[in-house]
């Protein structure tokens, strides 16, 4: 072990070099270093990684690095990209670990994990696995995967079967496979989980629109061993279960889209459990808990410390999948500790993240017209009369889309500005529902057709918010709904983003203005990360557009545009010329 | 196009275009149950009589399988064209099969072929008016006061003509329905089994069938055969007997949507019986299993409005790379089917095998028949814009991005036909093929845009 030992003076003159450069970070190219508790606990002290979804467990989106900043990020260029192998929409967000990158690819009939050198994008290996050929619906008009889970020598990737599989980061090779459910109901991962102390928690999308249960389950990161589990929608006799009509709960929905966030002061996990099923809400009479609502829930145990429900009996796929950013929240000279989100029906919430308490509910677009505003007191939306259609009548014109005022893509929180980046969406839409509505296992359970309107020219904005407020500092307009443009904050002072019309951006996180744009002609599908490797910094992104995308606007002419773009999976790594 | 050659072959027998051959040797009752094989005629692509389909064979397939079956055989079948009458007919007369299922058995028809022989009738095709749901109409006479759309030429057509009432001609019986499925004309007097077939592979709820009685309307058909061994008559007249009264001719109808019902009935008149000697044994043998189910307009409503209409819309207008299903080619099952099932990997249609049967994929299509077309041209296009938009959007299923054609449809820039021709065809469809008429949604002037503009296409190439 002396050989070991003499390394230990020249890793702390790397530290050392990074503290004085207050740079781009060391982050040595090469061998792999384990993930531990320790470092994902402790994300925020290697600001050249990013080691997790969020890449802080507090669901920031946020990178310190600040070599690209405001004043040379027009001299970004591409520095290497690759071809993912995949088509259609591809939603990975890159992971790395000190110089080697993990990016994954999804379509029917793969899953796809490659690692990569994070400087030159050299594969060192490939991982590919089948999915079943009788994977359900759901998974097979969105089969996507957003990414790996990283913990010691594994990378957990989740796939379209619904199962947790570890390989070894060196190798690829697999260590270990946990089955979470039966993916003949219609669950699958789409997401990767959230690591916290030797636990991966994870939920499965598909219940929503399939008409099944929803579930959150911990598993021990190290196994793949389940340790707890919780269902979405409790059954009759349950707290809760008595708010599903009948035996709706029975197809009760409630999806984990998208991987919780975590504080780890009071070991609580923050789930948003999205919409109920069918999307028809006469079906389903009832408040149908928990679909629609943050769930708080303790980390070790999987008890539910308190919820709280956005919208009760949902009849608009107005879900809850979005990351409820932990942060502080300042008001009357008075700090409250948080949880913030931006919610698809278009109301942004603060939370006191220890009770659930409502600190400030508020509209955070235009086009909000469902609901007049929030109860105060009950925590309730005020409903507009006439916005819930009835099935096989008339479709109802509705603000917003049930695309929401956002989408599933992050937004960012940079402690420095003190904002929260939004990618936010002004869209409408008619909305009706089918005659009638039928289950049928293994298909999509949800009863509605609807067509997107456009109320202006730009269908959407990257908006800045004040946390504290509410208020809108700035936006920045797009033409097209930013529906999968994720966004990414850095220490720079910079917001990036790419459009739908495949514009990858940079604008001044304090004024909107655009400092940097470049055609990258391929769809938005999620968010750039952004890592350092020798001292390098670099923003990577993935894209690969939607063919669903006409489905979703066709009706829009304003939006035909967008129509004839390709969307192959394309992985692009931009950064500073040597 | 599907039944419409039954149609015209029939038509064109009536008015005596066949002449005769000269018979070789078709098989006798005896060399059929002794080989256990008996061969009969049919046209691979003419449902809802005959097809080459394994699940949707059609229905005279169907009951000459029945009565192979009866006779103690396996039918085996030469697939024959039958645009030609008297190419489809030369077959049996030279023996090239021993049985041809689906001929009128009519005096205009018999009689022009005396070297032939019919088995007893086993279906009386009628007529019948398609009409909306919502209109009341009992009988032929509530036609007087109606634009009827018909075939132009057809039994229905002449029989409305007789009688002075107004109609709106259309080149074939799938066009006339179509006309009503859209709203283009309130009714259409046509052949039943067709009706019923439309009917049953669009499902369009907002319409039904009315028989029509009348016996001018009608005519029976049954099974042709060479004169050679009258063993033979006996045996497949006590064949179809023995299947009337099992229901399982009555059962192959109603798989294919044909109307059946009793009123007005006029019995198949059995040719000749006394001629024949009574002789023959046929074994008895169970019918084959029924092998398919028909397609459930609900299950493909549910199916595709759940699982499809994220991309293809719920109106199946489809967009961008995902393609129209509006006005699905008839003939096109197959591909519809094998792309539903596999998948297009290239342009982001996920496979649905494993997942969906063939059965429902059928479904699927049933319903999918039934999607009204809609065309997406933004306003003010200019009348050149409109024809790329429109091209772009119908043209393309089946003539290909550059109209250079597909297995489904020939080469547009290969046509050699005059513009006039061109547009004719565009509006009314061509007879006999899966080219479907487009009058409803395009004026003539549009049409010949559309024609500059494949014409600019194939100069661009």
């Amino acid at each position: 072990m002396a050989a070991a030992k003499r390394w230990i003076p020249l890793s702390l003159l790397g530290l050392l070099l990074l503290l004085v450069a207050g740079g781009a970070g060391a982050g040595p190219a090469g061998e792999w270093t384990p993930v531990t508790d320790d470092r994902l606990l402790n994300a925020d002290r290697e600001p050249h990684n990013w080691l997790q979804y969020y890449r802080t467990h507090n669901g920031w989106s946020h990178s310190p690095l600040k070599q690209i900043d405001t004043r040379n990020v027009k001299k970004l260029q591409v520095k290497w990209m690759m071809s993912l192998g995949e088509l259609g929409e591809q939603q990975s967000f890159p992971m790395i670990n000190n110089g080697i990158m993990i990016v994954t690819a999804a379509n029917i009939p793969h899953n796809t994990v490659y690692a990569l050198e994070a400087a030159t994008g050299r594969l060192l290996w490939k991982w590919t696995r089948k999915t079943p050929e009788d994977l359900t619906a759901f998974a097979r008009i969105h089969p996507q995967s957003r990414g790996v889970a990283l913990y010691e020598n594994t990378v957990i990737v989740p796939t379209l079967d619904a199962k947790l599989i570890a390989l070894d980061a060196k190798t690829g090779k697999q260590v270990w496979e946990a089955t979470t459910a039966d993916y003949k109901d219609g669950y699958y991962l789409n997401s990767p989980p959230l690591v916290a102390k030797g636990l991966l928690i994870t939920g499965p999308a598909g219940p929503g629109e399939m008409g099944i249960r929803g579930w959150a389950a911990a598993f021990e990161a190290k196994t793949g061993k389940e340790v707890w589990r919780f269902s979405t929608v409790p059954e009759p006799g349950q707290p809760g279960g008595d708010t599903w009509a009948g035996d709706s709960w029975q197809r009760g929905g409630g999806s984990i889209w998208l991987p919780p966030t975590y504080d780890a002061g009071t070991d609580t996990v923050f789930f948003g459990a999205s919409n109920p099923s069918p999307f028809i809400d006469s079906v389903r009479r009832g408040d149908n808990l928990y679909t629609n609502s943050v769930l708080a829930v303790d980390r070790a145990t999987g008890k539910l410390k308190w919820y709280y429900q956005y919208v009760p009996n949902d009849a608009w796929d107005y879900d809850t999948m979005n990351e409820h950013t932990v942060l502080t929240i300042k008001q009357n000279g008075k700090e409250i500790p948080a949880i913030l989100s931006f919610q698809k029906p278009g109301f942004m919430y603060a939370l006191d993240r220890r009770d659930g308490k409502l600190i400030y509910a508020k509209k955070f677009i235009k086009n909000v017209d469902w609901a007049e505003g929030i109860d105060m007191k009950t925590g309730r939306p005020i409903e507009a009369a006439g916005k819930r259609p009835v099935m096989g009548g008339e479709k109802v014109p509705i603000c917003p889309a049930l695309l929401g005022g956002r989408n599933w893509v992050p937004s960012s929180y940079n402690p420095e500005t003190g904002l929260v980046y939004v990618p936010t969406m002004e869209l409408c839409m008619k909305y009706g529902y089918v005659k009638e509505v039928k289950w049928t296992r293994g298909l999509a359970y949800v009863g509605v057709s609807w067509d997107a309107v456009m109320q202006g020219e730009n269908a959407g904005a990257i908006r800045a918010y004040n946390p504290n407020t509410g208020d809108i500092v700035w936006e920045h307009w797009v033409k097209a709904p930013p529906i999968h443009s994720g966004i990414l904050s850095t220490g720079g002072g910079l917001v990036f983003f790419q459009t739908m019309e495949g514009q990858f951006k940079a604008l001044d996180a304090k004024t909107g203005k655009v400092l940097y744009e470049f055609n990258a002609g391929n769809l938005a599908s999620t968010g750039p990360v952004s890592y350092a490797v020798d001292g390098k910094q670099y923003v990577a992104v993935v894209v690969g557009g939607k063919t669903r995308i006409r489905g979703w606007l066709g009706a829009e002419r304003k939006l035909d545009h967008l129509l004839n773009m390709n969307f192959n999976g394309l992985l692009m790594v931009y950064g500073l010329p040597d | 196009m599907s039944g419409v050659r039954t149609t015209l072959l029939f038509l064109s027998l009536l008015v005596g275009l066949v002449g005769s051959g000269e018979a070789r040797q078709a098989k006798t009752l005896a060399e059929i149950t002794s080989t256990g094989s008996v061969t009969a005629c049919a046209d691979p692509d003419n449902l809802p009589f005959t097809s080459s389909d394994a699940q949707w064979p059609g229905y005279d397939v169907e009951v000459i399988r029945a009565v192979a079956a009866e006779l103690g055989a396996r039918a085996e079948f030469k697939w024959i064209g039958t645009r030609s009458a008297r190419a489809a007919m030369r077959n049996l007369l030279e023996g090239e099969c021993d049985l041809f299922p689906g001929l009128p058995v009519a005096p205009g028809f018999t009689e022009e072929y005396p070297q032939l022989a019919f088995s007893r009738a086993y279906y009386t095709m009628r007529h019948v008016v398609v009409v909306g749901t919502g209109r009341p109409l009992t009988g032929l006479a509530d036609l007087r006061g109606l634009v009827t759309a018909v075939e132009a030429l057809s039994a229905g057509d002449l029989f409305l003509l007789q009688r002075g009432y107004p109609r709106r001609s259309y080149r074939t019986q799938e066009a006339a329905f179509r006309a009503v499925q859209s709203g283009e004309t309130p009714a259409a007097l046509l052949w039943a089994p067709l009706a019923g077939w439309f009917l049953t592979r669009s499902s369009a709820v907002h319409l039904r069938l009315v028989p029509v009685s009348d016996p001018d309307l009608a005519v029976a058909f049954g099974v042709a055969f060479l004169k050679r061994d009258p063993a033979l008559k006996h045996a497949l007249d006590r064949a179809i007997e023995r299947l009337e009264a099992r229901g399982a001719i009555e059962g192959s109808l109603r798989r294919y949507g044909v109307p059946v019902g009793r009123a007005g009935a006029r019995p198949g008149p059995s040719i000749e019986p006394a001629r024949w000697v009574a002789a023959g044994n046929p074994l008895v043998t169970p019918v084959a299993e029924v092998r398919s189910v028909p397609p459930d307009f609900e299950e493909g409503r549910t199916i595709f409005q759940e699982n499809c209409a994220e991309c293809h819309r719920s109106d199946g207008r489809g967009g961008g790379s995902v393609p129209r299903l509006q006005q699905y080619p008839f003939g096109a099952e197959k591909r519809f089917i094998e792309t539903v099932l596999n998948g297009r990997n290239s342009v982001g249609m996920p496979p649905w095998g494993g997942l969906l049967t063939e059965a429902q994929v059928r479904s699927v299509l049933a319903y999918v028949r039934v999607l009204v077309p809609t065309l997406d041209i933004p306003a003010g296009a200019t009348p050149a814009a409109q024809a790329r938009l429109i091209f772009g959007q119908i043209c393309v299923t089946c003539h290909g991005r550059e109209g250079a054609g597909t297995r489904l449809a020939p080469s547009l820039q290969a046509f050699r036909g005059t513009d006039e021709e061109f547009v004719e065809a565009v509006l009314d469809g061509r007879p006999g093929t899966a080219m479907a008429p487009f009058k409803s949604l395009v004026s003539v002037e549009m049409a010949q845009q559309i024609r500059q503009y494949v014409r600019d296409l194939g100069r661009l190439n």
